[in-house]
């Protein structure tokens, strides 16, 4: 048990410094924008409209908001990278012939991928809420949050992205391939789901970000499941 | 280190990738202990055999078993006590060596580190030295270095010499040959340097088009091996068992056929009917006696067995 744990972390210590680079540029998207939701919403700026409500409060909502829009993308070089890369340079058949097995194999490169995710959603969910907080004499921090979609509907897209990278990667050595379908499907399901309740009347009556939740998060599930079974028993050439 | 455990047995064992026939009913038992050579040309199935000993594929038909474990369902176990070495290392090229290192001790429960760091002094590895800036020979001997960190029962080495300089190859033999030596282990080593596995192997097994030809300690089947020329163009009915006749080949005017388990009583009898002529019964390198028994089961040799 003590070697199985010790193994799972050193192979997780090995996919965040395979995934620095996607880290990297998770990290500078985020930062991005904050500095931008900053610039925009600076005291200067509401001053005339809601003076109550403070630049930095209502920048933090929005740059909350911004940096999920923009981690989406992100998220898909990660997940398209961290195992594509992997098959791609061959450096898997290095790791085919040490002890771990395959779930352990498959389990380091979920830890980061989730782990990021949940670091990322923390941030952006304290600073959020700490926006509220700041300006809660105000609605605008409000306001603002109501022109993004749910926090529900980012949470099901980030993890359908992942899900798709991830899962992609085990038919695919190409991560650029890999990334490009972890943003395009998430995309597409919600242009679907549109398309959907504009033809359905049914539809209708279902919330639109919690259909999309349920089924992205419902296919994200199908997709790991199966590429964990496809890669227990994929051959290593 | 005898034990009732074979290192490695296959009944029956048979691989197919599509259709292409890699391993054919091959049945073989390793005994712990042994130092194996397995011979045999591009393609005839030995890094199949070791892939499938490892766990990294599946076999089509019959059993294999590796230190008495199902590679198909204990790959796990198998690969903690055994040290594989691939043809072609593959090591993140990011990382440094001594990071190949910790990045693997972690994974064994007998990693044994006065060893490692013994072994990577001798070898002359750079613990700081990057792994992409390593010449093919230092990937060598850092695999061998992760295949022996952890004091393996079974080394299972896949053409590790190829690329290899002399003095890397002989410093990288005389290490398998100390190891054994020093831990009893059993080493399964595929190799085209035919001279390197007749140094270090206790045992031979030829193997061609995914079958085993022959399986047998390398001194007893050197010792018991001849090449015999007969002289005249009609070979005609020779009285030799079919299944001691490794490979027989016209040369010139004359015929020279490679005979297994050679009792001297044969040139004899082919000397008292007088049809054959013999003109030389020469004993054969481990090189020679591989070639032959390729040749014998290759129609386009013209073996004609």
């Amino acid at each position: 048990m003590k070697v199985a744990v010790r193994t799972l972390v050193s192979l997780t210590k090995k996919d965040f410094r395979v995934s620095s680079f996607p880290i990297a540029l998770l990290v500078v998207g985020v930062v991005a924008s904050y500095a931008l939701a900053f610039a925009v919403f600076s005291d200067e700026n509401l001053r005339g409209s809601q003076p109550e409500a403070s630049g930095a409060s209502v920048a933090m909502v929005a740059g909350g908001y911004f940096s999920m829009f923009m981690a989406l993308p992100m998220l898909a070089v990660l997940s398209g990278t961290i195992m594509a890369g992997e098959r791609a340079d061959e450096s898997i058949r290095f790791l085919s012939i040490l002890p771990p097995t395959r779930t352990q194999i498959f389990a380091s490169k979920l830890v980061v991928m989730i782990g990021v995710t949940f670091v990322l959603g923390w941030i952006v969910l304290s600073t959020i809420a700490a926006g509220h907080f700041m300006g809660r004499g105000s609605q605008l921090p409000s306001e603002v949050a109501e022109r993004f979609p749910s926090l529900l509907w980012f949470a099901a897209a980030a993890f359908l992205t992942i899900a798709t990278g991830y899962s992609i990667s085990f038919f695919s050595t190409s991560s650029g391939v890999c990334t490009l379908a972890a943003f395009i499907i998430p995309v597409g399901m919600q242009v679907a789901i549109a398309f959907a309740q504009r033809k359905s009347s049914s539809l209708y009556e279902i919330d639109s970000v919690h259909l999309y939740s349920g089924v992205s998060i419902a296919t994200g599930l199908i997709m790991i499941v199966s590429s964990w079974v496809c890669f227990r028993s994929r051959e290593i050439l | 280190m005898a034990s009732s455990v074979s290192a490695l047995q296959s009944i029956e064992l048979s691989k197919r990738f599509r259709s292409n026939l890699a391993l054919d009913s091959v049945t073989i038992r390793i005994d712990q202990g042994k130092t194996v050579g397995l011979l045999g040309i591009n393609g005839a199935g030995k890094s199949t055999l070791l892939k499938l000993a490892v766990g990294n594929l599946r076999p089509s038909g019959g059993e294999l078993k590796i230190l008495g474990l199902d590679p198909q369902t204990m790959s796990h176990e198998i690969r903690a006590r055994v040290g594989f070495v691939p043809e072609a290392s593959q090591f993140y090229k990011w990382m440094t060596v001594g990071q190949i290192l910790n990045f693997v001790r972690p994974m064994y429960s007998a990693w044994d580190e006065p060893f490692v760091g013994r072994l990577s002094n001798r070898f002359n590895l750079d613990l700081k030295r990057r792994v992409s800036h390593l010449s093919s020979g230092m990937l060598a001997k850092l695999s061998l270095l992760v295949a022996l960190g952890h004091q393996p029962e079974l080394l299972i080495l896949d053409e590790p010499l190829t690329g290899m300089d002399p003095l890397a190859r002989q410093d990288f033999t005389e290490c398998v040959a100390e190891s054994v030596f020093r831990d009893s282990q059993t080493v399964l080593f595929s190799s085209h340097q035919l001279d390197e596995v007749s140094e270090l192997a206790d045992e031979v097994i030829i193997i061609h088009e995914g079958r085993v030809l022959v399986h047998r300690a390398v001194a007893d089947l050197v010792n018991t091996t001849r090449r015999i020329r007969v002289i005249g163009e009609n070979l005609g009915s020779i009285p030799i068992q079919a299944d001691h006749v490794v490979c027989r080949r016209k040369v010139q005017s004359d015929w020279i056929i490679t005979v297994s388990d050679f009792d001297p009583a044969i040139v004899a009898s082919m000397a008292e009917d007088g049809r054959h002529r013999v003109s030389d019964v020469s004993t054969v390198s481990l090189s020679e006696l591989f070639k032959d028994y390729v040749r014998g089961v290759s129609p386009s040799e013209g073996s004609g067995k």
